[in-house]
């Protein structure tokens, strides 16, 4: 039967017609749509586990340049301010020094467990990365005035440096 | 009633395309895609919202069942173990919620379990409202309306405008539409129809 490819073929087609013409369907009204796709949102995720704790810190002394801290003698006042946060069983010690007109800053994070850290200064517009070495200390070079957070990130936890002053 | 003397609806012929897409949805829906839940809704939509207002029920108790249809997926979509085949789930779970309506409509109680609800619609004529011959023809409506979102949009246009409409386009009207001369839309119809086909046929 040579045609009966042909005729098969046509009535594949003729009942694609047939089916399209009798489509009477509409869509659904556009609240219940928007409500069924909402569903989905309202699942509870949990929060994703990380290994990485974190830890703000809270800043402890802010020394001007020239000024003592409290019990040292005056003539061993650093040139550098000095900026001491806590962290949890951590400490960090930070001294911003002006090297014509441009800021050098050292740290050292005082407690353990910090050495060889990735830490990060930023703002809005800069970027800065550097790591702590096996005394956990750290600098960073010619950076510009500024509002800047710092993070300590070590395998475990991250110290978290919210508004240092940089001027 | 159909319109072919063997009363064929040839379901083998009209492949779904896209059972494979539905399983890549589930599955992205299981890991928490928003983006791949709302394709989903998208595309089953109008099947579902369909069933109960072929069922003679309300345009807002078919709403009510689509809304219902997809919270229960939305709950169990951990469960189906056939993703490719959420079309047939979709499609059973809105029958059953239609029947549940279409009998509390009437002041029936709803059976009160599933098996008693499967009993009562395996006894439904082959007239009625949720007949399994009419469930086929909207899943085929359904998988031939997404074979035509595959085309490129002159086909859809020429396509939905002669056979999709209330009142078929005449082809005069089809070529203002695609910016033609009339004489081409013949042609052009049937290649796309080609084209539907093979979209359908898996090609």
């Amino acid at each position: 039967m040579r045609d009966h490819d042909g005729v098969a073929k046509i009535m594949q087609t003729e009942q694609i017609i047939h089916l399209m013409r009798r489509d009477d369907s509409v869509d659904a009204p556009q609240d219940a749509i928007a409500w069924s796709k909402n569903i989905f949102r309202t699942r509870v995720t949990a929060p994703e586990k990380t290994l990485v704790q974190r830890i703000f810190a809270t800043l402890q002394i802010d020394l001007a340049p020239g000024k003592a801290a409290f019990g040292e003698r005056s003539a061993s006042a650093l040139k550098a301010r000095q900026l001491l946060y806590v962290a949890d069983d951590a400490a960090v010690d930070i001294r911003i020094s002006d090297f014509a007109g441009r800021l050098d800053i050292h740290g050292q994070i005082l407690g353990g467990g910090y050495e060889y850290s990735k830490i990060r200064l930023f703002d809005d517009g800069h970027s800065l990365e550097t790591a702590s070495d096996d005394l956990g200390e750290f600098q960073f070079r010619s950076a510009a005035a500024g509002s800047y957070t710092m993070t300590i990130t070590s395998e475990k936890k991250e110290i978290v440096i919210q508004n240092i002053d940089l001027h | 009633m159909s319109a072919y003397p063997n009363n064929q609806s040839s379901p083998s012929r009209i492949e779904s395309a896209v059972e494979k897409e539905d399983a890549a949805l589930v599955n992205a829906c299981r890991k928490g895609d928003d983006r791949a839940w709302d394709t989903l809704v998208e595309r089953y939509q109008r099947l579902i919202f369909a069933i109960p207002r072929r069922a003679g029920l309300s345009d807002e108790q078919a709403a009510d069942i689509l809304q219902e249809v997809f919270l229960t997926l939305f709950q169990k979509i951990e469960e189906i173990k056939q993703p490719e085949r959420i079309r047939s789930w979709l499609v059973t779970t809105t029958k059953f919620k239609t029947w549940a309506a279409f009998r509390n409509s009437r002041g029936f109680y709803a059976p009160e379990t599933e098996e008693e609800m499967e009993h009562e619609m395996a006894s439904l004529k082959d007239d009625s409202p949720l007949a399994d011959q009419m469930l086929v023809e909207l899943e085929q409506q359904h998988l031939i309306r997404t074979a035509l979102q595959k085309l490129e949009e002159r086909c859809r246009t020429i396509l939905s405008m002669i056979y999709l409409s209330d009142t078929a386009a005449s082809y005069a009207d089809v070529a203002a539409e695609i910016g033609v001369g009339e004489t081409s839309i013949s042609p052009l119809r049937a290649r796309c129809l080609k084209k539907l086909e093979k979209v359908l046929e898996n090609k």
